[in-house]
């Protein structure tokens, strides 16, 4: 209703939308989120960039928990499906945290659920903070594995140097890019082919770091794990409560070059549609 | 860490009866509270399901906002595990989180 009414008041009519953005936002306002008339065009304008940079099809969940409530939370972007707040998880607008102890988000499905493929699966998450985020190496920022740690798909905080460590995608290689500093902004871990990966920080700059490491095995069972880890069902190492997410997702197929393009959309989405900014 | 003690198969009767909450009423399971084992302590063998005041309040659905204690199943689902007087404070040390 509100959605419907915020049409009518800016003038603004449905026609423009794009329909995977429209069957979004319609879903999420039947779960109870207000969405302005500002959220709407940024959603629909992100769901159009995608489109015309061949991207929209790599997308295979995306979450944008800005709403402040759990069920639009959890809702899938791109095929609207839900994935699961499970534990001490608090929905402000603009983000979500873990209480540290219990708090974390769960896809509905695995990388290999989701499409993504051994040689091309991505995933990310937008991480804030009240201030500069430096978290140790004890919590991931997301993760998954099945038994088999040659299934691993992670992202963790810093070492005694290095800003991140991180875990394959899909592989039990380890790699720690950039040197120790603010740990906010978009991060995405990718795998553009069967020897290569890379990991990007999207803030108003970009560092990238590109290494030489050998897929072994995509992880299909497992669903992939938000603000902690999931080890074959059994959840842990979660941040902290400092740490304020405020996107997520899995891709498949993108190269460094699409996921650079990638997340400067990402990162103009949430900005727009929350009135915060990432450093 | 505030929540309730209780059996590994109670834990998941609990789990269970919140998924079921939600998709009786043809909603995905968008919200779960999951029991964790205790692996030291006065408790260790049980499964301990955190249940502090922010999470039986949790924002759930909007317009206008609903939250677990608005779902009839709660107040069973409470009462199931002993009350809400039942709860305690577990160290976060009798639980293992850190993964290699």
């Amino acid at each position: 209703m509100k959605y419907a009414l915020g049409n009518m008041l800016d003038g603004i009519g449905v026609t423009g939308l794009d329909p995977n953005a429209k069957s979004y936002i319609d879903a999420v306002v039947a779960a109870g989120a207000t969405v302005t008339a500002t959220q709407r065009n940024a959603i629909n304008a992100f769901v159009k960039t995608e489109k015309a940079g061949s991207r929209w099809t790599m997308q295979k969940r995306l979450y944008l928990p800005i709403w402040g409530v759990a069920a639009p939370n959890a809702i899938d972007m791109v095929g609207l499906t839900s994935g699961s707040f499970v534990g001490g998880v608090t929905h402000t607008a603009g983000y979500v945290t873990s209480n540290g102890t219990s708090g974390h988000f769960l896809s509905d499905v695995s990388p290999g659920g989701a499409g993504c493929t051994l040689n091309g699966t991505g995933v990310h998450a937008l991480y804030t903070a009240a201030a500069l985020l430096s978290l140790t190496d004890s919590i991931r920022f997301f993760g998954a594995q099945t038994i088999s740690a040659l299934t691993r798909t992670a992202t963790g905080g810093r070492g005694a140097t290095t800003r991140f460590l991180t875990i394959g995608p899909n592989s039990n290689g380890f790699f720690t890019p950039f040197a120790l500093g603010d740990q906010r902004g978009v991060q995405f871990l990718g795998r553009s082919s069967s020897i290569a990966r890379f990991f990007l920080l999207r803030t108003s700059a970009l560092l990238t770091d590109l290494q030489t490491d050998a897929s072994v095995t995509l992880n299909s069972t497992v669903p992939m794990c938000w603000l902690a880890n999931n080890n074959n069902g059994t959840v842990g190492s979660y941040v902290s409560s400092v740490a304020r997410l405020g996107a997520a997702g899995m891709t498949d197929g993108m190269s460094q070059a699409n996921a650079e393009a990638f997340t400067i959309n990402l990162k103009t989405l949430w900005e727009t549609c929350t009135g915060l900014t990432l450093p | 860490m505030i929540g309730f003690i209780t059996t590994p198969d109670t834990s998941a009767a609990v789990t269970q009866a919140i998924r079921d909450a939600q998709t009786s009423r043809g909603l995905p399971v968008f919200w779960l509270l999951v029991g964790i084992p205790i692996y030291s302590g006065e408790y260790a063998g049980q499964s301990f399901i955190p249940a502090d005041d922010d999470i039986i309040t949790t924002p759930l659905r909007g317009n206008p906002i609903q939250t677990p204690q608005d779902f009839p199943e709660f107040a069973s689902l409470i009462e199931l595990l002993g009350g809400l007087d039942a709860r305690i404070d577990l160290p976060v040390s009798n639980i293992i989180q850190e993964q290699p």
